[in-house]
């Protein structure tokens, strides 16, 4: 029996050959708003979805469609849509499902930045949305109205690490008809392909992890093919004639390629959030080394999470392969090659002494990113989770000492050394 | 729209377009466990350069109701009462694999067919114990097998023209969705159609073969004989395609297609 294509080949070649005009090996920059069409004929055909190919970057664009058709096969998706970032995937998706008067059922547990949409910008347009414990799966039941059209969560919750039963969670939300929407950014493909454990729609940002170099914004939309769309009357967007796209019926024209197909025909061409093809070149640099890479931010994560945890300067140490972890078991079922490289301990001391850690660190860079290939620290209850409030922030398990790594490749030595000397800093004065 | 025919519901897919009096007219007919979506991008284009577009669900495939048919010439007199209810003339017929073996058939018995097309076709088109078997169990390995030896590895790495869409995975959904036995049934169609020679020699129309020069499941040296057998048969072999020649090679295949079909771009489709 042959085997499909291992994932490492698919991490380097998928969605891209050499190119036939000049025999480039690597993807090249097509760094061009629009493409030359043959004739009248071909122009209205491309643009009446008959003929394949590209016309403007802002819906498609060949460099960019490598890292999409990449990121849809790592995933094992039936496509993808890359975006101006992570945040704009989430929109995009959202927006392609739901309509005013909509309703969306989350972990409580998001990045910040998540949650802002959620609960802040969202409703601005008649979309709300129920945050429930993802700890709970029952509690993901029970929020479900009749409006409600998508359930959405992180696999790995940043900055507290709650694990997502993903499986548990899958099977509520189908049970009511629902697609259910993942956020995988800490965890890519090489740890854990979610549509396997049931989930319909994927998205990243791409900023993190898969680029890994940190000189790149980018997101993208991936989708699974088999939700079904037209199984119940909750989703007209894709299951009624588009007056948007000359009477277009999404299910009917493109079967399990469905909302991907109207994301990219409807999302980037009326909100334009898409990704310039320069990023996509850079973000598929970083792609072809994930599954190495990731390697190392596991490696290197279990050496720092054994030295923090044995460190008396830190009060409680957050990660989801310790023992004391609820989430232990679940993680070792959903992500046994590791968990993740971003997590979150609490310093004995409270705020002044994560400020005196953080200031002290050299090799760690403060800063509002996580996934890049430095290793990078940050305190989420004064920037990336500022504007949530007390109640919000103890809801989603984080507290004004909390402080947030995320581990890089470096030499885990030194990663060590580093943070052994900003501990150190952090307890003085303490008395 | 649907038509009724023998209890069934038959869907075709006319690419939102009304039927045209008068206008040529292009059926379109899948594989094994498919539907009309894999045409998706053609039935569009014909359609709006003024064919009268009828992409067919099978029975018992996709929208189309009813019971998957057993043999070739069983789905064939379903597409030809297809035809018939729905008045279309200069009939070409356009087939996939199993469709294509539909397609030949349907062609042979009209003898004012326009074309034929065939893609992704052989004969005879035996199917291994292995896939056979697998598919009689509705198990997922049938869909495995097809996905690895239907693709090119080229098309298994991708570059699909069609931005950001892995043909490989839209394959295997395709096929996932399929009911239990349908599979089966169809695979079984294939390997016990014993027409072929007979029906190829039935066809006066221009007879195109669009096969793919990697294709594991049909080989192009396996429809040498088929090709013969055509009063105006042509072959067009596609570089690097595997089986699933118009998902996996669209823009190449359009072309094949256009002259297939006679289709020329500027004048009025006769």
């Amino acid at each position: 029996m042959p085997r499909h294509i291992g994932f490492d080949t698919l991490m380097l070649h998928a969605g891209q050959q050499p190119d036939p005009t000049t025999g480039a090996r690597a993807t090249p920059l097509f760094q061009s708003t629009s493409f030359v069409f043959n004739d009248s004929e071909h122009a209205a055909s491309l643009f009446n979805v008959g003929r394949a190919g590209h016309v403007y970057s802002r819906i498609s664009n060949p460099t960019v469609a490598v890292l999409e058709e990449r990121m849809a096969a790592l995933e094992g998706g039936v496509g993808a849509v890359a975006t101006a970032s992570g945040m704009a995937a989430i929109h995009l998706a959202i927006m392609t499902l739901l309509d005013s008067g909509s309703h969306i059922v989350a972990s409580r547990a998001l990045y910040g930045g998540t949650h802002n949409l959620l609960a802040y910008t969202l409703p601005r347009f008649g979309i709300e949305t129920t945050f429930v414990d993802p700890q709970q799966p029952d509690a993901f039941r029970e929020a479900i109205r009749d409006n409600t059209r998508l359930v959405f969560g992180e696999i790995v919750a940043n900055p507290g690490c709650e694990v997502l039963n993903v499986p548990e969670i899958a099977a509520i939300s189908h049970e009511h008809g629902l697609p259910l929407m993942l956020d995988s950014t800490l965890t890519p493909p090489c740890l854990i392909q979610p549509f396997k454990h049931g989930a319909d729609i994927v998205v990243h940002s791409l900023t993190k992890f898969v680029g890994g170099h940190g000189i790149a914004v980018g997101g993208c939309v991936i989708d699974s093919g088999q939700f079904d769309w037209a199984g119940s009357d909750k989703f007209p967007q894709l299951a009624q004639p588009y007056e948007g796209f000359h009477g277009m019926n999404f299910v009917e024209e493109f079967g399990p390629a469905a909302f991907i197909t109207r994301a990219r025909k409807e999302g980037l061409r009326d909100f334009g959030a898409s990704m310039s093809p320069a990023n996509a070149f850079y973000l598929l640099q970083g792609c072809e080394t994930l599954s190495m890479r990731m390697d190392r931010h596991i490696s290197n994560s279990r050496a720092v999470v054994e030295f923090l945890a044995d460190n008396d300067a830190v009060e409680k140490v957050t990660y989801p392969e310790l023992p004391a972890h609820p989430d232990r078991e679940l993680a070792a079922k959903l992500l046994p090659k590791g968990t993740t490289a971003v997590f979150s301990f609490e310093l004995k001391g409270g705020r002044d002494a994560g400020r005196r850690f953080i200031d002290r660190l050299d090799l760690f860079s403060h800063l509002a990113n996580v996934g890049d290939a430095k290793s990078l620290v940050i305190h989420p209850a004064s920037t990336t989770h500022s504007r949530m409030d007390n109640d919000a922030l103890a809801a989603a398990g984080i507290s004004e000492g909390l402080v947030r790594l995320s581990i890089g490749l470096e030499d885990p030595r030194d990663l060590i050394d580093d943070l052994g000397r900003a501990l150190k800093a952090s307890q003085k004065g303490a008395n | 729209m649907k038509v009724s025919i023998a209890g069934s519901e038959v869907y075709a897919y006319t690419a939102g377009e009304s039927l045209k009096p008068d206008a040529p007219s292009l059926v379109f007919i899948h594989g094994a466990a498919m539907d009309h979506t894999i045409w998706t991008l053609f039935a569009r284009f014909y359609a709006k350069a003024g064919y009268n577009v009828a992409s067919l669900d099978l029975p018992g495939h996709g929208y189309s109701s009813g019971e998957p048919l057993s043999t070739i010439e069983s789905a064939a007199a379903c597409v030809l009462e297809v035809v018939d209810q729905m008045k279309l003339q200069q009939v070409s017929f356009i087939g996939h694999s199993m469709g294509s073996l539909i397609a030949l058939e349907a062609a042979a018995q009209r003898a004012d067919t326009h074309s034929l097309a065939m893609l992704g076709s052989c004969f005879p088109m035996r199917v291994g114990k292995p896939l056979l078997s697998a598919a009689q169990q509705n198990d997922h390995a049938s869909v495995d097998m097809i996905s690895l030896f239907g693709h090119s590895l080229s098309s298994q790495l991708g570059c699909n023209p069609v931005a950001g869409v892995s043909v490989q995975n839209m394959v295997e959904r395709l096929m996932e969705q399929a009911a239990n036995d349908v599979m089966y049934t169809d695979l079984l169609a294939c390997h016990e159609y014993e027409n072929g020679e007979q029906a190829a020699a039935a066809v006066s129309a221009p007879a195109t073969l669009i096969l793919g020069e990697r294709d594991l499941m049909t080989p192009p040296r396996a429809a040498d004989s088929l090709l013969a057998a055509f009063e105006h048969g042509q072959r067009v072999v596609l570089k690097d395609c595997g089986h699933m020649i118009m998902l996996e090679r669209p823009e190449e295949t359009h072309r094949a297609l256009l002259r297939a079909v006679g289709y020329q771009s500027g004048r009025p489709v006769t």
